[in-house]
């Protein structure tokens, strides 16, 4: 994510509020608050039960943060977050990573794409973009989620698992994330499809880090990850 | 004839479940449904062992030809329908959980930087201290 670039981008509108779920980020989350508040001036940043000193690092920034008492996974603390700024009257929501993989700045295409379609969700695909630094397993898995959303959801995408994801108040308002960990990504895009809604897919920028790589999730995750979720088709 | 080592361990055992089971519906200790359940369950297992030809005029009634197949299939269902119980109970746990958590994190929400808190009353302060 080039600073310089977030510098000069146009603030985003008054009624956006940009959701993040973050978790020991105590060495990461600090720069992309930086970055985020340049051009969004509402965050809100869920602390999901870290063990070190994320949320001294996130009160250093012009923020909201929620905590969470225990650590209940990502797809909880995005459904805190995106609860928490549809009561503060968010007119759109925008779903982001804590890790700095993703650029700010490709929040105005999403927006300009949301708009230009009528849509109610704008999410973010790198491989209409780019993905610097993706390693060849990971663009694997990724490439399969991709079939496996196909299959199973019956939803085409081109990239099934990406962190960003535009949203409006009523787009937002019809997803309730109930699987707490990895699963949700697959599971806002089953109620997305459910909703009826319009979805456009938008071309992002994800850079990949050794310390990003380290920290995210493990391609390896992605069988019991399929797993959990066909059990919870059959169960519910 | 002389009953076996399996039946002569495991049939008294049984036997003390299913007691055990009769007390504590006795005395209302289960939910009367649940308890019933468990003493039929505990006093069936306990004869099956003791009378195991039982089980073939029992399979016999339902169209199974062996015994032992009867038991086996219900063994499975058994298996199946307690994998789901106990699934749908951790579920419901989680999704609780996860609303009290919730709860707690928009109540107690903090805004960073030089910004006012967001809330300032008596009961916010006690509940999210620190």
């Amino acid at each position: 994510m080039n600073s310089e670039t977030v510098k000069d981008a146009a603030a985003l509108p008054e009624g956006l509020w940009v959701v993040i779920a973050a978790y020991n980020e105590q060495r990461r989350i600090g720069a992309v608050l930086k970055n985020l508040s340049r051009i969004a001036k509402n965050i809100v940043v869920v602390d999901d039960g870290s063990r070190d000193e994320t949320a001294q690092e996130i009160l250093r920034h012009p923020v909201w943060l929620l905590r969470h008492v225990a650590n209940l996974g990502q797809g909880a603390s995005l459904q805190t977050g995106i609860s928490f700024a549809i009561r503060q009257g968010a007119e759109y929501i925008v779903t982001f990573d804590a890790d700095g993989q993703h650029d700010p700045t490709d929040i105005h295409a999403m927006l300009d794409a949301l708009n230009a379609n009528s849509a109610d969700y704008a999410l973010g695909s790198r491989f209409l973009g780019e993905a610097a630094g993706i390693p060849f397993f990971r663009k694997l898995v990724l490439r399969s989620a991709v079939f496996f959303t196909r299959i199973v959801f019956g939803v085409s995408l081109t990239d099934a698992h990406n962190g960003i994801r535009l949203m409006t108040r009523r787009g937002a308002e019809r997803i309730q994330i109930t699987l707490n960990r990895m699963e949700h990504a697959s599971e806002i895009v089953e109620q997305i499809a459910e909703s009826g809604l319009k979805y456009v897919e938008v071309p992002v920028h994800i850079t990949y880090t050794a310390d990003s790589l380290a920290k995210g999730q493990k391609s390896s995750a992605a069988i019991s990850l399929a797993i959990k979720l066909l059990i919870e088709k059959v169960v519910r | 004839m002389n009953p076996s080592l399996f039946q002569l361990i495991f049939v008294p055992l049984i036997a003390i479940l299913a007691i055990h089971a009769v007390l504590r519906l006795w005395l209302h200790r289960v939910p009367r449904r649940w308890g019933i359940l468990q003493v039929v369950a505990w006093t069936a297992a306990a004869y099956l062992i003791a009378e195991p030809d039982a089980t073939l005029v029992l399979a016999g009634w339902v169209g199974i030809g062996r015994g032992t197949d009867l038991i086996l299939y219900l063994a499975v269902l058994g298996g199946l329908f307690a994998c789901y119980y106990f699934y749908d109970r951790y579920r419901r746990i989680e999704i609780l959980l996860t609303k009290l958590v919730r709860h707690d994190a928009i109540d107690c929400a903090k805004k960073g930087d030089d910004s006012p808190p967001a809330m300032e009353d008596d009961v916010h302060s006690v509940i999210c201290k620190g």
